[in-house]
């Protein structure tokens, strides 16, 4: 990417700050990305269930409209009552980060080509976060299979790497979101 | 413009049908997805990547809360260790005993599942040393709550590592719920009742269940709490 302001770090932030508003002040995008919460919440808390949310999609003899509540919008609702504190901020800044990221994406998208678009837009930190599961607390997560291959089977290990993904895929969003909002002012000062 | 939509359908799109389709079976689940055993327990439980042994339901002993009777079922693998699953039991447990329990709709079978420490495994014999004297689910409570109020309330998790549920710690958080106090505490230092806690451990690891709480509901694996409206949604689908 050539267009990338070349400038002192607190610039730099300044300018991405102001690219972030900018795509915010569209209403459009801030619906877009409250899609994409529920979207990217509803991924990591149903990772550890996939069997079952296919059953509440697919089979459970309820209306679509209280199926689509069911994996989108009840999980998240209540997440503090469901989660314990630390694990509920943990999903919801990766949700809300991954939401804002997404309607980011999606504005550049729409004013550049594709090959612009920065390389680290946000998709290790999903994966990050996939793998790190909804349930850090519960002794499990989709890496178990994985980590007892490699030997590893003790609960506090898996619950401990699965914060740490689920914190790495966070920070990795967020430098996903500061390079996006320096592409974004790059784009307006191009405009002007 | 269209084509980076069309771009972001088929991404978001796959990222779906992946959450659809790598689903293991059941009993994939059982024989890979082997949960965290501490060789130190006390009990012989199942024993990484060996597949578990078969159970009969039907003629299990079972650990219900709320009445035997209810019509509705939901099956509850817990560790009296889990933070998560004191966590549930204080939280989305006793809503579902003001709503669903206590109104005689719905009961949970209680399933042991130890295997975080050693007192998990002491803690879990109570539960059916308890019930030999009808005093279960004044047991089941009353650890829980103790585990709660003590040290997960204010947030020390680590002390889910350490040895606390001695027996006679036990003998003392189960105070009246049972009768007879010696019978529990001989009850709890002997492996009488290891042989039924083992097939709740089978049952987890047929059914597919990788930690705790992890539940069965319908014939459908839940591996983690569930919030009160999903289950609210379940529930009600059976009534």
């Amino acid at each position: 990417m050539s267009n990338t302001i070349k400038a002192p770090l607190s610039i730099r932030l300044k300018a991405s700050a102001r690219g972030f508003l900018a795509v915010f002040t569209d209403l459009r995008y801030v619906a877009i990305a409250a899609l994409g919460i529920l979207f990217f919440g509803s991924l990591v808390i149903w990772s550890l269930n996939l069997e079952f949310a296919r059953y509440v999609l697919l089979e459970l003899p309820v209306s679509l409209g209280v199926r689509l509540q069911t994996i989108f919008w009840d999980p998240l609702w209540s997440i503090f009552t469901t989660y314990n504190n630390t694990q509920a901020l943990g999903i919801m800044l990766f949700s809300v980060l991954s939401g804002l990221n997404s309607a980011m994406l999606i504005y550049v998208l729409k004013r550049q080509s594709f090959r612009n678009i920065p390389k680290k837009s946000g998709f290790g930190g999903t994966v990050f976060a996939v793998l790190a599961g909804g349930c850090v607390a519960c002794g499990t997560s989709i890496l178990a299979p994985l980590a007892a291959t490699f030997g590893a089977t003790s609960g506090a290990f898996l619950r401990d790497l699965s914060t740490m993904l689920n914190w790495a895929a966070s920070l990795l969003i967020i430098y996903s979101i500061y390079k996006l909002g320096l592409l974004v002012a790059t784009m307006q000062a191009k405009n002007r | 413009m269209n084509k980076a939509f069309i771009w972001i359908a088929i991404v978001l799109g796959g990222l779906f049908g992946l959450f659809m389709l790598t689903a293991p079976t059941t009993e994939e689940a059982a024989r890979n997805n082997t949960p965290s055993v501490d060789t130190s327990s006390p009990l012989d439980l199942a024993t990484e990547n060996a597949a578990p042994k078969q159970v009969d339901e039907s003629t299990k002993t079972k650990l219900f809360i709320g009445s035997s009777t209810a019509p509705v079922t939901l099956v509850e693998y817990g560790d009296f260790k889990c933070p998560a699953c004191g966590q549930f039991h204080q939280v989305i447990g006793q809503e579902l005993r003001q709503k669903y329990i206590d109104t005689g709709q719905l009961k949970i079978e209680f399933r042991n599942f130890p295997f975080i420490g050693p007192d998990s495994g002491r803690a879990a014999r109570g539960t059916y040393c308890a019930h030999n004297q009808g005093g279960f689910q004044a047991y089941h409570d009353a650890v829980y709550d103790y585990m709660w109020d003590t040290y997960y309330a204010s947030g020390n998790y680590a002390s889910e590592f350490e040895d606390i549920l001695t027996t006679d710690l036990l003998i003392e958080i189960a105070g009246d719920s049972v009768a007879d106090q010696d019978k529990l505490r001989s009850c709890i230092d002997s492996d009488d009742v290891d042989s039924i806690i083992n097939d709740d451990v089978a049952l987890a690891q047929w059914a597919g269940v990788t930690g705790t709480p992890g539940f069965t509901f319908d014939g459908q694996k839940i591996n983690g709490p569930l919030s009160i409206a999903t289950l609210e949604t379940l529930i009600n689908t059976k009534l």
